[in-house]
């Protein structure tokens, strides 16, 4: 009887059920004329389908002899559905707040963060487990983002 | 319809005096065990009290009163009572004498057979019973333990169908003292690991004490993807960082 219960029972709920996850991310982008460099902080917590997210970065601008020339913090929490299907954790970002500070409009934290801090991005990634139980995601094939707290999650949703 | 306590055989070792049933026994005095002796050998029939007189005191001499006799097949009745035999077992005839209950007492060792089992004094057939028990218990056992055995594999596969596993190779250190591993099956570009030294530098994180360099399989060539940690990834403490370089405008 255990084991047949234990067929049914909803493990894809089970991985995401009320885990917390901290993530440390640094997104740099090398352009023509600048190097755009974000170090980013990201806290989830995961619920019933639903869960919820803060961001907080700082945004440094370098220029071509890599100096500084601006720095902006960015300062965010969202609310987002996730859901394991086909192997895949699906989100779908489903509302997005500006906490006092945020500079970055939604077309730059899009393009040199992640757009998972704007509404309606759905994103699909992979989970992934290092041989120590370390919990990453990802493409397929392609970890990017490690989780720390043992929870699974791709924040930046780049790639 | 036989009930438990009527199986229940009292064995009497006349060379002892002494009987014993389930473990209790009891010490007969002289008189008591000729008596029990001789109302044995005439088990379901009356003794009468001359009979039981001439057994227990006429090879002696001695002359004892009625009350002498009801003391010594009192003494008899308690001590079969007190190893537990039924209450039956050594019955009053008024005026004629006493009987014996047939099948209650013996003076023979128990012999066991399986043909006999029914006839079995009750401790044996406790001791089958509960090894029987016992090993019913053990089966119930074995079952329930096999099948959380099995529950908990049914699980664990269901969960790692959902997650691939990765594994990182050591490729080697570089000068600044950073250990670098690659993803397994991807083949780094040589200068990569530099350049997300680099980058780890010029974001400031090296001097924070990250010392492992992780490099994730990206299949294009403007992507870097990379993992910068203070402890090796499978540590609980490693505290990565997830790096993301991307190099050009890409159409922005």
């Amino acid at each position: 009887m255990l084991p047949l219960i234990a067929s049914f029972i909803p493990v894809n709920q089970m991985i995401l059920s009320a885990r917390t996850c901290h993530i440390s991310t640094l997104n740099v982008r090398e352009e023509t004329k600048q190097t755009v460099i974000t170090r980013g902080q990201w806290w989830l917590r995961f619920g019933d389908e639903k869960a919820h997210g803060l961001f907080y970065g700082r945004t440094s601008f370098l220029n071509s002899n890599g100096a500084i020339t601006r720095t902006l913090l960015s300062d965010r929490s969202f609310t987002f559905h996730a859901r394991l299907t086909n192997r895949l954790l699906e989100t779908k970002t489903i509302d997005v707040s500006r906490i006092s500070g945020d500079k970055l409009s939604d077309d730059e934290i899009e393009r040199w963060i992640s757009p998972a801090l704007v509404k309606g991005y759905t994103n699909h990634t992979m989970l992934f487990r290092t041989s120590g139980g370390s919990m990453l995601s990802g493409l397929p094939g392609r970890p990017a983002i490690k989780c720390d707290d043992t929870a699974f999650f791709s924040a930046s949703g780049q790639q | 319809m036989a009930t438990e306590i009527d199986r229940r055989l009292v064995f009497f070792n006349p060379a002892r005096a002494e009987i014993s049933c389930e473990g209790k026994t009891a010490t007969l005095g002289e008189a008591a065990s000729a008596c029990l002796s001789l109302l044995l050998t005439h088990q379901g029939e009356i003794v009468d009290k001359q009979r039981i007189f001439e057994a227990c005191w006429g090879t002696r001499g001695i002359m004892v009163s009625n009350a002498s006799i009801r003391q010594v097949i009192t003494q008899v009745r308690r001590a079969l009572l007190s190893v537990g035999a039924p209450a039956d077992v050594l019955v009053t005839q008024p005026r004629q004498g006493y009987l014996l209950t047939p099948g209650c007492v013996t003076d023979r060792e128990p012999t066991v057979t399986l043909q006999d089992s029914n006839l079995l004094p009750v401790h044996i057939h406790k001791a089958e019973q509960a090894e029987s028990a016992l090993y019913s218990n053990r089966l119930i056992l074995i079952a329930v333990v096999t099948s959380l055995i099995l529950s908990v594999a049914i699980v664990w596969v269901r969960l790692h169908a959902i997650v691939e596993r990765v594994d990182y190779l050591a490729q080697g250190t570089l000068t600044s003292g950073l250990a670098v591993f690659t993803q397994a099956g991807y083949k780094s570009p040589p200068s990569e690991a530099h350049f997300v030294e680099n980058l780890a530098q010029k974001s400031g994180y090296l001097s924070e004490g990250f010392r492992y360099i992780y490099l994730n399989k990206t299949e294009l060539p403007e992507f870097t993807s990379a993992f910068i940690c203070k402890a090796p990834i499978n540590n609980s403490d490693s505290h990565c960082i997830s790096m993301m370089i991307v190099q050009g405008d890409h159409g922005y």
